[in-house]
């Protein structure tokens, strides 16, 4: 459902959009004879042929067998071929550090709500004023004091230029030393969200019948703080997972705008500024579509970790 | 804003005297139950909202002013915040700006919110058919990466003011609030005092407003804060990529050309130092706002000051009951 | 069983003869003195629990009984440090003398001493608990085996194996088949869910239960079934019990000795045989008067005016002289102390130096104002019809769940003056047939008649002109009226809803003209008040003003009185008895509780899945049932008076049922 809406939105911007998309394309390339502006108004997909409906149609298969087009600022290169290049680079950085930040945050919000006054909980509020931060402010500042001051960590691309991509020692390790400062970003503004979250939905699950059920049985304190309370106060947060996607992503982006580092939202970033209409439209699509997994992931978990979901779909 | 959107009885304060002193009262009434988070919060929204009325007056130099100089200052007594690389004042752009970055969350606050009473309380209250449509709606405007989306939309329209801007936002920011009033109002629906209203006759519209409405009044105030937020940190991050009328002064322009004058190789940390913090300052005056109005509405996030020391030491909630035998140790 | 030299699991499965139990060491158990437990807050401190003494003696069962905010949860938890901060123990001493632990606690364990670790050794093991609601008390993420083996796993050393064939054993103890081990708690139902709670409480032969209201919400059937369970599985297994409830007529079925609490203290504690006989505190007096009872001749009932007091007061003398009929002067300076009561069975102690045993109560207590003489109905003469349904249904859900039919093919018919009981258990539709006569919901068939004229209430139309003529009270006073409005405005909307028809404008006179009516005393003071500031008999006589400000013709009343404290429940049903006669009003009154139907309705309709098994007369119908289910519902409820000639020191419940000749045979 919610694919369909994205193909569809995707479908409509450029032709709800004032003025001519394809004028604006065309004049970046002058002097053409009119049979090569044909050719390629065929190409980049902006030549209007039949009713709205069947270009719908022609749209729609042209997604489903990712023929997105051809970019113009690098032409002739498919869109589909850049995406293919840049995506690699977000999905490790993003998903790893999104992963992590997601579970220690979690981790510390079970022992910030359990240990209640302790220290952590003390820390906490200043933890999450972070995440009221502009997460390209906080990389500049990092970029500032950890690679231009003290040199510490590269920033700018994903790894030194000049090593050939591959299983090599020193890609990797270049790879990993560039990644270290825009992972620290994202996970230093998002953590404290699921922090938060996690510490407030444990205060109230402490609360709960069944975890003083589980005190008076006599259970360990791991036992009742993890499988009792934790495993319970836990839900709300993996089900905000799914809604909290949408923002960690469109940080992600800044973050990589500013850190030049090679993935796919700086690929996107230069395709706005260029005025590269199909790859920005491609660029959507797959973070459109990538945000939705993503978001099923999440809800699958979610059926996984809630017995009382599961038997509800069953029905 | 929302102080007085907290005010909770209409009723009582027709009761004590002329509204606007009962008004007043309330806020103060309000004001004093706020837990400390919130009042600071508040204190340094305010403080916000004040530069972006006056700002632009008490400016002390015209922001666009350009000089001859093409490296940037740092802060002197001419310039408190330093200059940019063509001798623009920083200070005075960012009293200039403050105004446009505080009426984009602002407003879009408000119409997101709007938008999102609207469409939560319809679905909750009317359920069956109306409920799913609107609910899938929501849903699916919901995970749409909201940054990507106004980038690529806003590629076609690189440089269009805030109007275009608040508008996006306010038709992508809406949902989140929907969602958690949906909720609340399914819940309200079936309660008691509800059928009892109907049971007394009410038209639903009244049960709507008097019933319904009041009793959100905590979360309506919690979802236009966290709209607000939103809104502040996505336009601030659109015209920190240039996607917006750079002509117009605003915190995210002045990070803008900051990013394009390359401040942060130049060292001339005074350049996006100063209004980046202006603008953590206002989200966390926002965070700090939503914090408190959490704790107003679940007093368990909130440490009861007595509560927190008995006797000699700290106790968590898992802990087995306290014995202090002693009473006057225990008033210690 | 498993291992023989495994003396735990050889424990629970050998029948112990009383014999042995009498034997047992002569002390109490558990032995609670002078327990202070006090509740921090900004406002002062809340002292739930003053003072309170309790032993309990190795297979016995204590009851311990009270109104809501009594403090008698709050002693049972404190008493084993459950409590969480900020409620502290101020005060006194707990200490558990188990056999099991005799060797290295030989003075007995020290409960308000021990360490974090000391507790987990204690809790379970040795005193095990049987929580209120087992909605709540079960993790709803995991199976229910894992519930019951982690608690087995935490106290002893088994094999998995052993473990798992336990948790089979305990399961089909308490009667559900072994399969039921994989179920999450959701899949269970509300009896299931106590029954699985009781095996968990069992699993590690504790020596002690407490159970905190461990049927309340269940229905009375069921509720009967499960004490009768727990009662032979202690005559098997001899541990010992404090039962915790509201309810003192069911303490009167279950408990060897009963203590009753008032206010944070106890006022009485006694021998449950001199309870049956008529009590001696003023308040257990009050609380024995409170239950209608459902055999032997309809005598008066007397309730207890007023509402329990602030708990942060410190103010010297009895609590309860507020609310007291044989109340006097020196009652404002005397402390409550617990003394023997004279000429009374030794352990029969009362905490009022006024009042002895028998003595007649004054003629100032209030009685419930009983419709009808005793065991006659007028019968519908000279009483004009109002409202009829006739074959009404209701059916919900349909699609691939199938139809469920709450209500199929029920008729009653309400005459102005008369009270008609609908009683039946939960889901037995007898509130969905509130909802329908109220217009709230759409009936799926059947037909509703007012003034002998079809009408259809939940029509748009319709529904203002019906809503004059029939109105509803809620049963939950707490959730009916709106926290954020004053009662003020609770009744000036009434008014004015209807005031083109009554004629009555929303002014203050009126608002206090039903202020008046409702007995809400001095209307200065309640006028201007919010829900919160009101008790709940408060709150509801609010609802009923509510109700009249329509000046309906029907009212329909669903369960009005339970969600109240019994001593609250008599004055409000007086009220609306008082109302009926004042106003002519024909009322449906829907209950679970049979007994209260016998004494307030002049016919009672018995409901059981969606139909109407038996109906009839009031006195007739609970005297001479006919129907099995009605009988079943009778023989379930508690009741007192049954036990008038029982042995003192068994259980009433298997005297009655001759169950405790099949446990001495076993």
């Amino acid at each position: 459902m919610a694919v369909w809406a994205a193909v569809s939105i995707n479908f409509m911007i450029p032709r709800l959009m004032p003025g001519n998309a394809i004028d604006s394309v065309l004049g970046r390339f002058q002097n053409l004879t009119p049979g090569v502006v044909k050719s390629l108004e065929v190409e980049f997909g902006f030549h209007p042929k039949g009713s709205i409906f069947s270009q719908y149609i022609q749209y729609w298969n042209d997604v489903i067998h990712f023929n997105l087009g051809v970019s113009t600022s690098q032409y002739p290169t498919h869109v589909s071929t850049i995406i293919g290049q840049t995506l690699p680079w977000t999905l490790a950085l993003v998903g790893v550090a999104t992963v992590l930040s997601f579970t220690i945050g979690t981790l510390l919000g079970i022992v910030a709500g359990w240990r209640r006054g302790g220290w952590l909980d003390r820390v906490m509020p200043g933890l999450t004023v972070l995440q009221a931060m502009p997460y390209f402010f906080l990389a500049l500042l990092v970029i500032y004091l950890f690679a231009i001051k003290l040199n510490w960590l590269p920033y700018g691309q994903g790894y030194q230029l000049g090593l050939t991509e591959g299983f090599n020692w020193p890609f990797i390790s270049s790879a990993v030393t560039h990644s270290i400062l825009p992972a620290i970003t994202i996970i230093a503004t998002t953590i404290g969200g699921w922090m938060l979250q996690m510490r407030n939905v444990m205060l109230t699950t402490i609360s709960e019948d069944y975890v003083l059920v589980a005190q008076a049985k006599g259970l360990s304190t791991r036992r009742v703080m993890f499988t009792y309370s934790a495993r319970n106060a836990i839900l709300p947060n993996i089900a905000g997972f799914a809604l909290a996607l949408g923002f960690v992503v469109a940080g992600a982006l800044v973050m990589e705008i500013v850190f030049s580092y090679p993935g796919i939202g700086l690929t996107l970033y230069n395709a706005v500024t260029s005025n590269d209409y199909p790859l920005t439209q491609g660029i959507f699509l797959v973070i459109s579509l990538a945000v939705l997994t993503a978001s099923l992931l999440a809800d699958v978990v979610y059926a996984i970790a809630d017995p009382r979901a599961r038997s509800r779909s069953a029905f | 804003m929302s102080t007085a959107t907290l005010t909770p009885s209409p009723t009582r304060a027709a009761t004590i005297g002329g509204w606007p002193l009962a008004f007043l009262r309330g806020v103060l009434a309000t004001w004093r139950r706020l837990p400390l988070k919130a009042k600071i919060g508040i204190t340094i929204l305010v403080l916000f909202i004040l530069v972006a009325i006056f700002g632009p007056a008490l400016a002390p130099y015209n922001p666009n002013t350009t000089t001859t100089q093409s490296v940037p200052e740092a802060p002197n007594i001419h310039h408190l915040f330093g200059t940019d690389s063509s001798g623009g004042d920083i200070l005075s752009q960012m009293l200039t700006g403050t105004r446009s970055t505080v009426i984009v969350g602002l407003v879009t606050g408000v119409v997101a919110t709007i938008l999102s009473v609207l469409v939560g309380i319809a679905a909750g209250y009317l359920g069956g058919y109306a409920d799913e449509g609107l609910s899938l709606f929501s849903n699916i405007v919901l995970v749409l990466p909201v940054l990507p989306l106004l980038i690529v939309i806003l590629a076609y329209e690189p440089h269009s003011g805030s109007t275009v801007t608040i508008a996006l936002l306010s038709a992508l920011g809406w949902p989140w609030g929907a969602r958690v009033i949906r909720a609340q109002t399914m819940s309200l629906r079936n309660r008691d005092f509800v059928l009892a209203a109907r049971e007394v006759g009410e038209p639903a519209w009244r049960i709507i407003v008097f019933e319904l409405m009041p009793n959100q009044i905590g979360l309506i105030a919690a979802s236009f804060v966290g709209t607000v937020l939103y809104a502040i940190l996505t336009s601030v991050a659109l015209a920190f990529l240039g996607l917006t009328n750079l002509s117009v002064w605003s915190l995210g322009v002045i990070l803008y050309w900051a990013q394009s004058g390359s401040a942060v190789e130049l060292g001339a940390w005074w350049w996006y130092v100063f209004p980046g913090m202006a603008v953590a300052f206002l989200g966390m005056s926002l965070v700090l706002i939503n914090f408190g109005l959490d704790e107003l509405s679940n007093p368990r996030l909130r440490a009861s000051r007595s509560m927190r020391k008995l006797g000699r030491r700290n106790w968590r909630p898992a802990d087995p009951t306290p014995v202090i035998l002693d009473y006057a140790e225990l008033n210690r | 069983m498993s291992t023989a030299s495994d003396p735990t699991a050889a424990a629970l499965t050998e029948v112990r003869s009383t014999d042995q139990l009498r034997t047992g060491p002569a002390g109490p158990v558990l032995e609670i003195r002078g327990l202070d437990i006090a509740y921090r807050s900004d406002l002062g401190d809340v002292r739930a629990v003053r003072g309170v003494d309790l032993a309990l003696h190795p297979g016995k069962v204590v009851g311990l009984c009270g109104e809501s905010g009594c403090g008698k949860s709050t002693l049972a938890y404190g008493a084993v440090r459950l409590l969480r901060p900020p409620a502290i123990v101020t005060g006194g001493s707990v200490v558990y003398h188990g056999k099991r632990l005799e060797d290295r606690h030989p003075g007995g364990f020290d409960v308000l001493a021990a360490s974090d670790a000391g507790l987990k050794e204690l809790r379970w093991r040795e005193i095990a608990i049987v929580f209120q609601s087992a909605m709540n008390s079960l993790n709803p993420v995991l199976r229910v085996e894992d519930q019951i083996m982690d608690g087995i796993r935490a106290h002893m050393k088994m094999g998995h194996e052993q473990v798992h064939e336990r948790a089979r054993e305990l399961i089909e103890m308490v009667g559900i088949e072994p399969e039921r081990l994989r179920a999450y708690p959701h899949e269970l139902s509300g009896g299931m869910r106590q029954r699985v709670m009781i095996a968990m409480a069992l699993s590690v032969d504790p020596e002690v239960v407490i159970m905190d209201e461990p049927t309340t919400g269940l229905d009375v059937i069921v509720q009967k079934e499960i004490l009768r369970e727990v009662l032979e599985l202690k005559a098997r297994l001899g541990f010992s019990v404090l039962f915790i409830t509201h309810d003192l007529s069911l303490l009167l079925e279950v408990a060897d000795q009963v203590v009753v609490m008032y206010a944070g203290q106890v006022v009485e504690t006694a021998p449950t045989i001199e309870v049956r006989t008529g009590g001696t505190h003023p308040y257990t007096r009050g609380l024995l008067g409170s239950f209608p009872r459902l055999r032997g001749p309809r005598v008066q009932l007397t309730g207890i005016p007023g509402a329990p007091p602030d708990l942060r007061s410190t103010a010297a003398g009895c609590p309860f002289q507020p609310r007291c009929a044989f109340a006097r002067d020196a009652c404002a300076t005397v402390d409550m102390v617990l003394a023997p009561v004279a000429g009374a069975a030794a352990g029969h102690l009362s905490a009022c130096p006024f009042v002895a045993p028998g003595e007649p109560l004054p003629a100032s207590a209030i009685a419930i104002n009983s419709p009808t003489g005793v065991g006659s109905d007028p019968g519908t003469e000279g009483s004009e019809l109002v409202l009829s349904g006739v074959d009404l249904r209701k059916d919900y859900g349909g699609g691939r769940r199938g139809v469920v039919s709450a209500v199929k093919g029920v008729s009653l018919d309400l005459h102005r003056g008369r009270v008609v009981a609908l009683v039946g258990e939960s889901g037995s539709g007898k509130s969905t047939i509130a909802k329908l006569l109220a217009g709230q919901e759409r009936r799926s068939g059947g037909h509703i008649l007012l003034d002998g004229k079809e009408i259809e209430p939940s029509r748009r139309g319709e529904f203002r002109r019906y809503k004059s003529e029939v109105q509803m009270v809620f049963q939950d006073p707490f959730a009916s009226l709106n926290p954020l409005h004053t009662v003020r405005y609770h009744l000036q909307r009434a008014l004015s809803v209807h005031s083109v028809r009554t004629g009555r404008k929303p002014t203050v006179t009126e608002i206090d003209r039903l202020l008046d009516q409702v007995k809400l005393n001095p209307v200065e003071k309640f006028r201007d008040a919010y829900p919160h500031e009101l008790s709940g008999g408060q709150r509801q006589r609010v609802s009923i003003a509510r109700a009249l400000a329509a000046e309906p013709r029907v009212l329909l009343a669903d369960e009005p009185v339970s969600m109240l404290d019994v001593s609250i429940r008599l004055e409000i049903l007086d009220l609306i008895a008082e109302l009926r006669t004042k106003f002519r009003l024909a009322i449906l009154y829907i209950t679970h509780d049979i007994a209260s139907a016998r004494y307030f309705a002049d016919e009672i309709l018995v409901m059981n899945r969606g139909e109407i098994v038996e109906r009839g007369p009031a006195e007739a119908l609970v005297q001479n049932p006919t129907h099995p289910y009605t009988q079943l519902l009778i023989a379930s409820s508690p009741d007192p008076d049954t036990f008038a000639s029982e042995v003192p020191g068994q259980a009433a419940m298997f005297v009655r049922d001759g169950l405790a000749k099949e446990v001495a045979s076993e």
